[in-house]
């Protein structure tokens, strides 16, 4: 989840209060929608000490809340864009491509390795976990993965044992983008060199059991949307194949339309997913958005709600607290009601239809069935 | 006014010689609450802002003054000499004070009891300050004021509350300096 695009689109507080701003995080006094927490009314009762050092610090309180709302938000978008709305992707986790092969491949290019593409989903996030791989003899694979613009993105050495299916873990899990930077449809290369590696096992993208959709690498074949069967709902997310070449330079490969069906002896595990926070803050926050503007200020009431409930029911005493806890009740339970008032806008309001993960719900009516 | 100022000078001299005491305040006035009185305060050293006297974990400590009324108990042509009981209340947070806790207790304790009242320029041309004793500690200390020790623990580890009591001796001259006025401070 994009978290960090909700979270910063209010402040904490507009001056070098609540206290000093010695130990204040970084970017406190920053809001894009001119929102701060301690601007709240009640919570500005949160200034007077001489130091804000210390756990439990105002800093600290402030920024929980803060966090702790984004990801309440985010939460409570997600169940009301699927209340509203109809899913059109399918979240996948698991391999892509064949744990076996009774044959290997034969490769006469320098370089060889999986292809894939993926689905230009806006609102979709691909992350690669993990690599596998079968090959004829046991070796260690060495495995670069490059964008198609040539930049390296990550390594990794497949420990393979002959003619079994063995896989390694990312140090990290890369999210790919789904979208180079001209907005067309990433693609990805994983690349072993042909001379260092024994022979791969002829593994493919997928066996085509139980399968009715079109599983071949095309350039511009249309991804299928909801795919009933979840074991092939990467389809709709990923389009793989094998690839040889002479060179490394895959801006010019990744202009041929076709890959094999076979990937040359590797698969990949990947988690991909709708995040749709995305339908209310993606990237940058951007003010002359109504949508951006009604989920600043959603977060601007939440974080005040988490604010005061923490003051309120805290058993380490607060001023604020401790002279104002009726207030703080009061205030609280108002500010929940000005939180849901505007998620409930949200759903009905949130621009997910272009992000390829929902989309409005198809309603028939009794007119058009009689007909 | 007076007992107000005496006190003023008793937070002040704390605040000087204690610094683990992050708020001191002089004589208490009951703000009514929703719940009950709250105690609020003009806090040293300038005497300048009005607090609230509300324990914080963010503070050190805190202290401030309660007083009954003051007893005329002579006087002559120049001068009246008075008696008031002075109640101290402290409260410390012992996550943010170093070293022996009685320490930090008795050195606030010290401060008031040696504190020189200025004879020169107020009419109080002379004044004794006697320790009378603790009262009984944990949450009667505040028994007076609406805090909600069930939720807070005010007085519970790492807390302490206590409250000590001072009777002041106290001249009064029968004249005062002329008093002018001044432009208020924008």
């Amino acid at each position: 989840m994009d978290i960090n695009c909700i979270k910063n689109s209010i402040g904490l507080a507009n001056c070098a209060c609540p206290c000093l701003a010695s130990n204040a995080p970084e970017g406190y006094n920053t809001s894009p929608s001119g929102l701060f927490v301690a601007d709240l009314p009640g919570l500005d009762m949160l200034a007077g000490w001489e130091s804000c050092e210390g756990p439990g610090n105002p800093w600290a309180l402030l920024n929980e809340a803060r966090a702790q709302a984004a990801i309440k938000l985010a939460s409570d978008i997600g169940v009301k864009l699927a209340e509203n709305k109809a899913v059109v992707r399918r979240n996948y986790t698991g391999w892509i491509g064949e744990r076996a092969s009774n044959r290997t491949v034969s490769l006469s290019k320098a370089y060889a390795g999986t292809r894939f593409e993926l689905a230009p989903v806006e609102h979709g996030i691909v992350t690669l976990k993990e690599i596998g791989g079968v090959f004829a003899s046991t070796a260690a694979v060495d495995l670069t993965l490059y964008d198609a613009e040539n930049n390296e993105i990550a390594t990794a050495t497949l420990s393979a044992t002959a003619n079994r299916f063995s896989s390694v873990t990312l140090e990290e899990p890369i999210n790919l983008p789904t979208r180079d930077r001209f907005g067309n449809a990433a693609q990805y290369f994983l690349v072993y060199t042909v001379a260092d590696t024994p022979a791969p096992l002829a593994i493919r993208t997928s066996c085509g059991c139980g399968i009715s959709v079109d599983t071949s690498f095309r350039l511009g074949r249309p991804y299928p949307q909801y795919i009933g069967n979840p074991a092939a709902a990467w389809v709709s997310w990923v389009m793989a194949g094998g690839f040889q070449s002479d060179n490394l330079d895959f801006s010019e490969l990744s202009q041929t339309t076709s890959a094999t069906s076979e990937t040359n002896g590797l698969a990949l595990h990947i988690v991909a997913e709708c995040d749709v926070t995305k339908a209310v803050c993606s990237g940058e926050y951007d003010n002359a958005e109504a949508v951006n503007r009604v989920m600043a200020t959603a977060l601007h009431f939440q974080s005040g709600k988490i604010v005061a409930d923490k003051l309120r029911l805290s058993t380490s005493p607060q001023r604020a607290m401790v002279v104002n806890r009726a207030d703080l009740a009061e205030l609280s339970a108002k500010w929940e009601v000005e939180y849901y008032t505007r998620i409930e806008w949200l759903g009905t309001n949130a621009k997910s239809e272009n992000g390829g993960c929902v989309e409005c719900r198809k309603t028939l009516s009794v007119q058009r069935i009689l007909a | 006014m007076i007992i107000n100022a005496i006190c003023r000078a008793l937070a002040d001299k704390v605040k000087e010689i204690c610094p683990h005491v992050s708020l001191s305040g002089g004589l208490v006035t009951a703000m009514p609450g929703q719940y009950g009185a709250l105690p609020v305060a003009t806090v040293s050293p300038l005497h300048r802002d009005t607090k609230h006297m509300a324990p914080d974990n963010m503070e050190s400590a805190i202290i401030w003054f309660e007083s009954g009324p003051s007893i005329l108990k002579s006087s002559n042509s120049s001068i009246d000499l008075f008696t008031v009981d002075i109640r101290l209340v402290i409260w410390l947070n012992t996550n943010r004070i170093t070293g022996e806790i009685l320490n930090a207790e008795m050195s606030i304790i010290n401060a008031v009891r040696g504190v020189n009242f200025d004879t020169e320029n107020t009419p109080i041309k002379a004044a004794n300050i006697e320790y009378t004793g603790e009262e009984q500690e944990g949450p009667q200390v505040f028994q007076r004021w609406a805090f909600d020790e069930a939720q807070n623990h005010l007085t519970l580890p790492p807390y302490r509350a206590a409250a000590h009591r001072f009777r002041v001796s106290y001249a009064l001259a029968r004249c005062a300096d002329p008093v002018g006025t001044k432009i208020p401070l924008c």
